[in-house]
């Protein structure tokens, strides 16, 4: 098993007092809590650094701790201790798992907050005993389901343990109906689809977030639906009829003469699903020109060039 | 695998009870909560009455662990998960709007 240094995890030196002690792990609890931090290893980092407290600012469990960390450095295999594990250091190495079962080994699995939740509930929920433990996940939804109630079935994995107390993870499957108008964060609960508890004690709740995957032509906005529209610059000059898509179809839009890049034409109504009213199809043009030009088409916008007194940095020239 | 094929329509509302129970908070650090705005009952005049949306049980669970773990008060906590909830809504504009960018250009 491998021996860990709970001081060189909080960053500081074996005669660190009890206040540098707290300081440093509220430094890093800050940097690795993860409620607080998006870094990728985020929740790991804060169970090694709340379990390095647990032991060190307890001095009771760090007069303990430090005898094992001095008996080590002598060489000893100390045989009264609770475990006859022999230790080497290796923490970058290290699993949560093997961090719990180090802490185990010194002060015995009734002296882990952890090891007690594990039982239950991810480690950094509260040990519950009045219900079994709630799952929290991501539901992906495309924007088409949302413009009516729509019934989907969803799978997700939740913790059970078996009679020996090893968790299991078992895939369950549920149909949902996911509401009209469902919107991007919206959290949904499923009342007693968590984890069973055991006893006479009420299974824990499914709750979902949920999650709208983006869409190849559509962003969102409020209620909204935003669409790049594409226009030859002919098109915009000269104004035309142009099909575009919405979530349930094409319908026509006029686009007016002398038309510019970056102005907004509105759909009424062919948004998403709102709880009031429906939002609008918005659509933003975007003038394009050819990737290439033949001679001809260079002739004629010569011409118009010739012919034209247009200055489009006119702005510039007046500062 | 356990497989149901009755259609689970959400739920969007929890009591203070069922709140209590599934944040697993005491009552009365749930009334302290309360007065600090952390969880707000969306319906309801007394207690025994309130509705809270179902996301309150995310707020006060992430509530009940910061003031464990990192030894912020109920008092601070407001303006904590306040200004995480900001940082997530700016990522996420920041997000939309680069994807918005990317699709102009």
């Amino acid at each position: 098993m491998e021996f860990i240094d709970y001081y060189e995890v909080l960053g500081v030196e074996p005669t660190a007092d009890s206040k540098a002690i707290k300081t440093a792990y509220r430094k890093l609890g800050r940097k690795y809590h993860p409620d607080v931090s998006k870094l990728p290893d985020a929740a790991e980092n804060f169970k090694r650094v709340a379990q390095a407290y647990e032991v060190l600012h307890s001095a009771e469990k760090r007069a303990e701790y430090d005898a094992l960390c001095e008996a080590r450095k002598r060489g000893y295999n100390n045989q009264n201790r609770k475990s006859s594990t022999n230790y080497h250091t290796n923490n970058s190495t290290m699993g949560n798992q093997d961090f719990t079962d180090f802490f185990n080994s010194v002060f015995g699995a009734a002296g882990s907050r952890s090891r007690q939740q594990h039982r239950q509930q991810p480690w950094y929920e509260d040990a519950n005993q009045a219900k079994g433990a709630d799952v929290e996940f991501d539901w992906p939804v495309m924007l088409e389901d949302t413009l009516a109630d729509t019934t989907k079935q969803i799978e997700f994995v939740i913790p059970v343990y078996d009679q020996q107390g090893y968790q299991q993870q078992v895939k369950k499957s549920l149909k949902v109906k996911i509401p009209a108008g469902a919107r991007d964060g919206e959290r949904i609960r499923l009342k007693g689809q968590g984890a069973p508890a055991y006893g006479n004690v009420p299974s824990g709740d499914a709750y979902l977030t949920i999650k709208l995957l983006p869409h190849p032509l559509f962003d969102v906005e409020a209620n909204n639906l935003l669409l790049t529209l594409p226009l030859a610059p002919w098109e915009a000059a000269l104004g035309t009829k142009v099909e575009v898509p919405t979530l349930t179809g094409k319908v026509q839009l006029t686009i007016p003469a002398n038309s510019q890049a970056g102005q907004r034409l509105r759909v009424k109504g062919k948004g998403l699903v709102g709880k009031l009213s429906n939002g609008d199809l918005i659509a933003t043009i975007k003038i394009v020109m050819p990737s290439s030009l033949n001679e001809n088409s260079k002739t004629l916008w010569a011409q118009l060039a010739d012919s034209e007194a247009f200055d489009p940095r006119r702005e510039w020239s007046d500062r | 695998m356990t497989t149901l094929q009755q259609v689970y329509s959400p739920n969007f509302h929890l009591s203070f009870e069922e709140l209590c129970l599934s944040a697993n908070v005491s009552a009365e650090t749930m009334l302290e909560l309360i007065e600090h705005e952390i969880a707000v009952p969306v319906t309801g005049e007394h207690p025994r009455q309130w509705m809270f949306h179902v996301t309150s049980v995310m707020t006060v669970k992430k509530a009940a662990r910061l003031n464990r773990d990192l030894n912020i008060d109920w008092a601070d906590l407001y303006l904590v998960l306040n200004l995480l909830d900001e940082i997530e809504q700016i990522k996420a504009e920041n997000h939309r709007l680069k994807q918005r960018l990317n699709r102009k250009i």
